[in-house]
Parts: C-alpha cells; sequence; structure tokens
C-alpha cells in the first residue's frame, strides 16, 4: 500500500489507489475469488499476491506484468558491518539490539516481512509483560525498538553468501554486503498438507494465517482448522471468537496444545473431528468441500465448508545455513550449542530456526544469547588456540 | 523520499493497536506525525444509513478525531445520495478520499487497523507530496504513459 500510494502521489496524472476492505465489500471480494490479503491488482491484473518490493510493485505498475525478481543494479562498494542478521522476527530483531549496544555496526535482512511468524499470531497471552496483546502489535513494539539501533532491510533475500578469510560476503536481492560475523534468524515457515486442492484453493479458502485471512469468514462461515497443537487451537479460538462456525481436524485422538488452550476450546463447544486427516479440498471458484477420512473406523466424509485453516506444524527456514554448509539436524534445523554458536566460527543462530520449542520468549532469548556470543567472539576468539592475552582478559 | 516518511510509518505502527485501547498514546503519536505537515489536506467521508452501520460510525469517528489533531487537515461529511458523491464517483458505503482535488486515494470500506496506517501515511504524503520509494523506481515510474487503476485488497486486522 505504500508503493501504491507513492505512485498515486508522484503520478497523479495517471494513478489511482483504492484501499478495498473486504469484509465490508464482500460482492467485491467473492467476484474476484479473492478471500486471502493482502492481494494487489493494477487495472485488474493480480500483480502482487501478498507483499512486494517496490522496485518489483512498480515495474509492475509500469507494464502490467507480474516482473520476474531479478537482482537489480547494486551498489559496487559492498556495504560492510561488523554482523549481518538473517531474518526479522523476534529474534533476529532482539539480537540487533543487543548486538548495537555491544557496540557491533548491524543490519538486518529480511527476505519477506517483519515479524515473522508472530506478525501472523493472532493474540500473544504468554510473553511476560502483556497479558494480551495482537502479535502484529508486539512485532510493531519490537520492531520500533529495533529501529532505534539498526537499519531492518525488507525485501531482501540471499543468493550467495561465502566466507573468505575471516570476512563473509553476502549478496542479496537489492544488495551487497561484508561482515565479520551472522546470525541465522531465519525462522520456519507453515508444513502443507501436500493433498489435492491444497495449492489449487491457497487464497480462496485454503490458508494458512487465520489472523490475515480470518474476518472473511465472520458471521456464521464454515471454517475447518486443521492440526491439534498451540497454532491450530490459537486460530479456532480467534476464528470461533470472530463468529466462524469452526471446527478442528485432528489426526490423533487428543489435542497437542497446551492446557489452557484445550480447555478453551472446549468450553466454547468448538467441535473436533477427531482420528481424521484431510485427503483433498474441492470447490469451483473457492472452496466448497473438504474429503475427511477418519483414520481409526476407516470411513470418509466430504464435509461442506467455505475455508480450510491449516496448522500442522513448520518446516525450517534453512535455505542460508545451507548455503554456507552448516550442520543441520535430522529435520533441518540448525544446530547450536549453549552459546547459540553454529558449525561454524563466527556463524551464530537464534530462534524457530534452531528447532526447540518455537516460542516468542525463546527466540528473544536466544537473539540476545546469540548477539553476547558474537561480541565476545569478536574480541576473543574461541576456536583459536588461547594466547597469554586471551586467557588474561577472561 | 523525505528522511522521516520511514520514521512515522514506524512511529504510527501505534496505530494497529488501537484495539487495544490505548486512546491517549494514539493521540500522541498522530499528533507527532502530524507535526510536518505542509500543504492542507481535505478528507472527504461518504456514508449511508444502513449499509455497514457499525463501520460507517468507525470511519466517521476516525475522520473527526484525525481532523481534531492538526488545523491542516479538514474533513467533509456526505452521504451517497450527495451531488458530491456522483462528482467523486463514490457508490459504496462508507468511503474516505484523501485529498481528492489534487489525487485519486480511496479507502472504500472504513481505514481500521492497518488500514489506518496507511491513511495516516496518505494523509502525510498527500501534504508534504512526499514518497516512499526510491530515486531509481522514482525515474521508472516517469516511464509510466496510460492511466492504471490500483486496487488493494485488504482486511480490518
Amino acid at each position: 500500500m505504500l508503493y501504491a500510494l507513492s505512485a498515486a502521489i508522484a503520478r497523479p496524472d495517471l494513478v489511482s489507489v483504492e484501499s478495498i476492505e473486504i469484509y465490508e465489500n464482500q460482492d467485491l471480494a467473492e467476484k474476484l475469488g479473492t478471500i486471502s490479503v493482502p492481494q494487489t491488482f493494477v487495472n485488474d491484473i493480480l500483480v502482487a499476491p501478498g507483499v512486494v518490493p517496490e522496485e518489483v510493485f512498480i515495474e509492475s505498475l509500469v507494464t502490467l506484468k507480474q516482473p520476474v525478481i531479478a537482482p537489480i543494479a547494486k551498489t559496487d562498494v559492498p556495504v560492510e558491518k561488523d554482523l549481518v542478521i538473517v531474518g526479522a522476527g523476534p529474534a533476529g530483531l532482539t539480537a540487533a539490539i543487543y548486538a548495537v549496544r555491544a557496540g557491533l555496526t548491524t543490519v538486518i535482512l529480511e527476505k519477506e516481512n517483519l515479524g515473522g511468524q508472530i506478525a501472523i499470531t493472532p493474540i500473544v497471552e504468554n510473553y511476560p509483560g502483556f497479558t494480551k496483546i495482537a502479535g502484529k502489535s508486539l512485532v510493531d513494539l519490537l520492531a520500533q525498538q529495533a529501529l532505534q539501533y539498526t537499519d531492518i532491510r525488507l525485501a531482501e533475500d540471499i543468493t550467495e553468501i561465502r566466507k573468505a578469510g575471516a570476512t563473509f560476503s553476502i549478496e542479496t536481492t537489492r544488495g551487497r554486503y561484508t561482515a565479520k560475523a551472522l546470525i541465522l534468524a531465519t525462522g520456519a515457515g507453515w508444513k502443507t498438507l501436500n493433498v489435492p486442492g491444497e495449492k489449487r484453493f491457497a487464497g480462496r479458502g485454503v490458508s494458512y494465517c487465520a489472523e490475515c485471512d480470518g474476518y472473511y469468514f465472520k458471521d456464521g462461515k464454515k471454517v475447518l482448522v486443521v492440526g491439534g497443537g498451540n497454532t491450530a487451537a490459537t486460530y479456532a479460538l480467534y476464528l470461533h471468537n470472530l463468529g466462524a462456525a469452526v471446527t478442528m481436524v485432528h489426526r490423533r485422538d487428543v489435542l497437542r496444545a497446551e492446557k489452557n488452550l484445550q480447555e478453551s476450546i472446549f468450553r466454547e463447544g468448538i467441535p473436533v473431528m477427531w482420528n481424521s486427516e484431510v485427503r483433498e479440498i474441492t470447490g469451483d471458484k473457492v472452496v466448497r468441500e473438504v474429503k475427511v477420512e477418519n483414520t481409526r473406523e476407516k470411513t470418509t466424509d466430504l464435509v461442506a465448508t467455505d475455508g480450510v485453516f491449516i496448522a500442522v506444524g513448520y518446516d525450517p527456514n534453512n535455505a542460508v545455513a545451507k548455503k554456507l554448509g552448516l550442520h543441520l539436524d535430522e529435520t533441518g534445523y540448525i544446530k547450536v550449542d549453549d552459546r547459540m554458536r553454529t558449525s561454524m566460527p563466527m556463524v551464530y543462530a537464534a530462534g524457530d530456526i534452531t528447532g526447540g520449542v518455537k516460542q516468542i520468549v525463546v527466540a528473544v532469548g536466544q537473539g540476545s544469547i546469540a548477539s553476547i556470543s558474537a561480541f565476545e567472539d569478536l574480541s576473543n576468539p574461541y576456536w583459536k588456540e588461547k594466547g597469554p592475552q586471551a586467557a588474561v582478559s577472561s | 523520499m523525505p528522511p522521516d516518511l520511514k520514521r512515522v510509518a514506524a512511529s504510527t505502527t501505534i496505530l494497529a493497536m488501537a484495539k487495544e485501547e490505548i486512546d491517549k498514546d494514539v493521540r500522541k503519536a498522530l499528533q507527532e506525525a502530524f507535526k510536518d505537515l505542509r500543504d492542507s489536506v481535505t478528507i472527504e467521508v461518504f456514508t449511508e444509513e444502513g449499509v455497514n452501520d457499525p463501520y460507517n460510525k468507525a470511519a466517521v469517528d476516525l475522520i473527526k478525531t484525525i481532523a481534531g489533531l492538526s488545523p491542516k487537515i479538514r474533513a467533509h461529511f456526505y452521504t451517497l445520495k450527495d451531488d458530491q458523491a456522483a462528482t467523486r464517483d463514490v457508490k459504496r458505503s462508507p468511503t474516505v478520499l484523501v485529498a481528492p482535488d489534487r489525487y485519486r486515494i480511496r479507502f472504500t470500506g472504513a481505514p481500521l487497523g492497518e488500514e489506518g496506517r496507511s491513511l495516516v501515511l496518505s494523509i502525510i504524503m498527500a501534504s508534504t507530496r512526499g514518497v516512499a520509494i526510491s530515486p531509481e523506481t522514482l525515474k521508472r515510474l516517469q516511464d509510466l504513459r496510460d492511466p492504471r487503476q490500483v486496487q488493494v485488497y485488504v482486511s480490518p486486522t
């Protein structure tokens, strides 16, 4: 929206911008089959599903095509930093605050948008200091604080990363950087069900983000929430509170979500289809039905529904870690020690990418540890044999 | 871009917290954001009783509040039956137009939550003629020869 507004201001002769709220204008949204937001159309052509970098948006605006994201002209001189942090979720943002306060020059590179997984968490009730806060608001507060210390570069995807001597060289879709240390806070993304129809109806009733897409289903629309963990339970409660008719679909006979959430689910009378797995998602322009198999009874039901929210776990975003050749565990998360050090000297990891319990408080804690370790290791490399000076200073 | 737009984007993030009812802080953040307004900005609000009533009220209240925070912001309120609605080609309730004599910036649906932030930014941008894109991107935009109608579909959360 910011870039669209900029275009309308810069070219008032040719560019008009309209923000259309889909709950108050459901007829418009349905005509387009647009249920996931944000989506941007130029002259009725979809140019930006979700958030895109400014040059991509303006290029689409001018050409009316979805441009291939080619690396754009970069400055020849790389930006030199002590520390490059990859990822602007709670781990990366916290790491930046600690790093700059310790005296390290720092930049955060973020492939998509601010906040990582919490940006799409409807309500957070277990972050100390806040009884109840919207995920987005918590992101805003964290980002505001981090921005006082460092630059956050959004829409910068790392295309190349290598180590030469004591220096890391990083190329992104928008620039070049060098760093003496790296913190990877790349997080984890949604796991898909891999069933027929899931891809086809993504954004047309299939969603992985209740906070983003839930509002459309207000006023009694039927939705299924697939999964049994904390995220699934939070989604179910959020959608239920919005007024949607929610049913949970879970493959086991007991929820994995924490007790408090389970109690809320049962207290609110949200039905759960136990021992059940989604086999197929069908519809026309939007989702209409879901085929659900009860694996215990060996029966299959066709469930009429308007939406399917999928919360069946996460996959690690380990592309950068793989480029560096870091040691990963068997599920693809980065292996770290208790100082957040990875298998490569001066590379640290923090937050969901390290696996484990995936909580905001943990990400924040690990982010701080990673920065403190980076700061200490820069002045006193742990992997080198300790000389007399190092021994004295420690 | 004027150096402070990013700062404004960050400082108005607090708008997104309106749900948590911290009115005083929101007002303060907005007053701060509107401090550097240059040209006057007119906002036109169009509503129709019986359509999206709670959102009509929210839109009217929001614009009244915002207009009260800076002498440079002027709000006008119309119904869809008024001639002004035909003049501006407004057919939906609520609709909010920002600086409609100079720009074509329209919010179809009450600009709450995330859109509240876009609304504030659009007011500041319309007033200062500031943009939030780099000079290179701005240059590319000068190649545009034909009209473009941008529509961004959003939800109020």
